[in-house]
């Protein structure tokens, strides 16, 4: 599965990383800077989770700057890096105040829940209505919900899984399926074959192996 | 060499404060209640003191250090007299005067928790970067030598007024009028950028990461010609700084940042020993370590620190004896753990130590409400005080609004967090009860599983999914056949439309139990037969 942290090759990413060394990180100075690294990252399809937490802890060193657009964007960034826990870290740094008076924060939140509890179907009639404009939002997302897919199913019906990957045309459904090593089943094209999971998920009794060293100590002679 | 921001210290001028009044009683020489030493005997003592400090060796350091506290603790309503007063009899010793007074102001928070006056805790931060200016604004290091608990207990002290002096600016519906004045004139007193530049720069300067990864690495460090890195006081300085950073993270709920600044410490208790040998110092940093693990839903690492750590607790009980005024702070820290055990064991129940799991059942789950989030009588969540007594005091490092007379800046940031770790609880509310109905049986019918939960088929569907997104750590293809020993009790999969269900028993282990008794048993014959050795020697 290819990782959706991308590794710091990026040049940009590493001269952000350079000046976010050390004490430098709370300097108030470094967040224009940040403010417009938010803007790079929806534009170039790319990450940079301790980037945005220098900036949310700025917003909380200083709430006069609280900027509930970037929060937003931030916010919306984090999902694309589910299952790991960005966006509920992310929470605890924010006002939840000046969350609720901004709706598209409002919005994150609401597609975070939606995410989180897995309502997939859900998500994407939301998403629908909303206008997310980063680019590879969708995809990681998708990405996400195969993961998860993946981790549950053994054999899942087609409509199930086309209702929980959202909108995609036959042609783009079908080359996800083969891309991710899915099978459609050769009795029943209504079942698309997911993972083994017969081989690891079985029941296992676990029975005490007595070591000699534990019994050592009294194993002696009188 | 960084360049503390703050207004320079006016010397010894800006001595007339109360303290002159306080201290000039002591001239009539006794003290009021308590065994009564005389005055003379504290200044000697110190006088003492000070020589050993400049003269060493370290353990004798130590003695006066930990005696200090006996004697001054025992005479806990004694004021401690004024540097101004010891100056008289020690000279102009700068350094032993600012460590002196970190000691005297270390006891008036110790000995008026709620009084602490405003001129009291600025006073305070003024020695404090006085100190770290001692400390850190040279081109050789220090030539004292000073005990390793003493070092930690500065900086925690540091961070704890750090805390403090938070919680009086936010509490506006007490303040005076004149506290009021003085705090909005004076900004940069115990501000926090303040306070993070000085743990940096003693970060910095003892190059402390870089020697923690070399361990890790097990490759040696090179300290290239530097002196500051090599000498003990500043490496423990630096390392002290690294737990104080995650402290402070921790209280302003950046857990990330938290966890990143220790990153390059392991968090194991006995590697933790080889670096640090302050009990206090290994149980705060894994007390916190394992809360941050514990907000960012990593309930299994949360577990395991947890677990090390009150194993380590236990064991060390005899050690701690000697660590008098610490143990309190120890054993309230041991008690959270426990609380935040409880309520990550009941999130993501997993096999632990038999001992620890024995005594957290006897005195920590029944306290825990079933379910977690079940509102009470009242309307309340009880779980709200269990949260509130196990989790750090949480501050605001935001400017204070003077405006708001009232406490709700006080009490604002508590209240977000457990707001928000309550909503992470209701995203997982229905996964106890999915666990046990599959506990029941090998196989489920989805629909099966509706009836019982009481819901639709299409409504269940995403709570599988939801068990298995919160609660499977780690990539289920990584996992081998340790990490399922340990781990979950149960897994699944579905197929189609029926739950496959697999479960891990573990036969009780009673070998441990079996060596522990004959050893015992063992230990007893042989005390008896001493015993009766002796009275027919005696009988002779």
């Amino acid at each position: 599965m290819p990782p959706v942290n991308q590794p710091r090759t990026n040049t940009r990413a590493e001269e952000v990383a350079r000046k976010l060394k050390g004490i430098e990180r709370y300097n108030p100075n470094c967040r224009p800077m940040l403010e417009d690294y938010v803007q790079y990252q929806i534009d170039n399809n790319f990450y940079d989770f301790d980037a945005n937490m220098a900036l949310l802890k700025m917003y909380q060193f200083d709430p006069v700057n609280f900027q509930g657009d970037k929060v937003a964007d931030i916010l919306l960034l984090a999902l694309t890096n589910l299952p790991k826990s960005d966006f509920l870290l992310c929470k605890y740094l924010l006002d939840s105040q000046k969350c609720q008076e901004n709706p598209r924060i409002v919005e994150a939140l609401q597609f975070s829940e939606l995410l989180e509890s897995c309502r997939f179907q859900e998500f994407w009639e939301q998403l629908d209505r909303a206008s997310v404009k980063i680019s590879g939002f969708e995809n990681r997302i998708r990405e996400f919900i195969c993961q998860t897919i993946n981790r549950t199913y053994q054999t899942i019906s087609r409509q199930e899984l086309q209702l929980a990957l959202g909108r995609l045309s036959a042609n783009e459904f079908e080359g996800l399926i083969k891309a991710r090593g899915w099978k459609v089943l050769a009795d029943d094209a209504n079942y698309i074959w997911i993972a083994n999971h017969e081989e690891n998920i079985k029941s296992r009794n676990i029975v005490e192996k007595i070591k000699f060293e534990h019994v050592a100590p009294v194993m002696h002679t009188a | 060499m960084m360049d503390l921001e703050y207004p320079p210290y006016g010397g010894g001028s800006a001595q007339s404060t109360s303290n002159q009044q306080d201290f000039d009683h002591y001239y009539g020489g006794s003290y009021g209640g308590g065994a009564s030493i005389s005055r003379r005997e504290i200044i000697e003592h110190f006088a003492d003191f000070r020589r050993a400090i400049h003269e060493g060796p370290v353990s004798l350091v130590q003695h006066y250090y930990n005696s200090n506290y006996e004697t001054m603790i025992q005479n806990y309503n004694t004021d401690w007299p004024s540097a101004e007063a010891l100056k008289e009899h020690v000279g102009d010793d700068q350094l032993f005067l600012t460590l002196y007074k970190e000691m005297y102001f270390r006891h008036i928070y110790a000995s008026k928790p709620g009084g602490v006056s405003l001129e009291e805790r600025q006073e305070s931060y003024m020695n404090y970067i006085d100190l770290f200016n001692l400390v850190l604004a040279k081109d050789h290091p220090l030539k004292i030598e000073l005990p390793d608990q003493w070092l930690w207990d500065i900086i925690e002290e540091f961070i704890y007024q750090f805390q403090s002096f938070c919680n009086f600016r936010t509490k506006l519906a007490k303040r005076s009028d004149d506290d009021i004045e003085q705090l909005k004139r004076n900004m940069k007193i115990w501000n926090v950028h303040a306070v993070l530049n000085v743990m940096h720069s003693l970060v910095d300067k003892s190059r402390i990461v870089e020697q923690l990864e070399a361990v890790k690495k097990g490759v040696p460090f090179h300290s290239g010609g530097d002196s500051f890195c090599q000498t003990n006081l500043y490496k423990m300085f630096g390392y002290f700084s690294l737990i104080g950073l995650l402290k402070l993270h921790t209280l302003t709920s950046d857990y990330y940042m938290a966890l990143k600044t220790i990153e390059c410490i392991d968090l194991d208790v006995t590697k933790q020993n080889d670096v640090c040998q302050v009990f206090h110092c290994i149980v705060a940093t894994n007390y916190h370590a394992g809360f941050c693990y514990t907000m960012m839903r990593n309930y299994e690492d949360a577990i395991r620190v947890f677990v090390d750590t009150l194993i380590y607790v236990q064991r060390s009980k005899p050690i701690m004896v000697a660590q008098t005024f610490q143990n309190d702070a120890v054993n309230k820290t041991a008690d959270q753990m426990m609380t935040l055990l409880a309520i990550c064991l009941t999130l993501n129940p997993m096999r632990i130590d038999e001992t620890i799991y024995l005594h957290l059942k006897e005195k920590f789950i029944d306290k825990l409400p079933k379910p977690l989030l079940s509102v009470g009588a009242d309307g309340k969540l009880p779980f709200r005080d269990n949260f509130a007594y196990a989790c750090p005091k949480f501050i605001s490092p935001a400017p204070t609004i003077f405006e708001q007379r009232n406490d709700s800046q006080w009490a604002e940031p508590f209240n977000r967090q457990i707001e928000v770790f309550t909503e992470e609880l209701q995203e997982q509310a229905y996964i106890p009860d999915v666990r046990s109905y599959l506990k029941l049986y090998t196989t489920m019918s989805i629909d099966k599983l509706a009836t019982f939960m009481e819901k639709t088929p299409q409504e269940v569907k995403p709570l599988l999914l939801t068990f298995k997104h919160k609660l499977s750590g780690t990539d289920t293809a990584n996992k081998t056949e340790e990490d399922f020993q340990s781990s979950a009790d149960i897994d699944f999969y579905v197929d189609k439309n029926i739950i496959y269900i697999a479960d891990t028993k573990i036969t009780r282990r009673y070998s441990d139990y079996l060596v522990k008794q004959i050893l015992k048993y063992e230990e007893l014959t042989r005390s008896l037969s001493e015993g009766l050795n002796i009275r027919h020697a005696g009988n002779k």
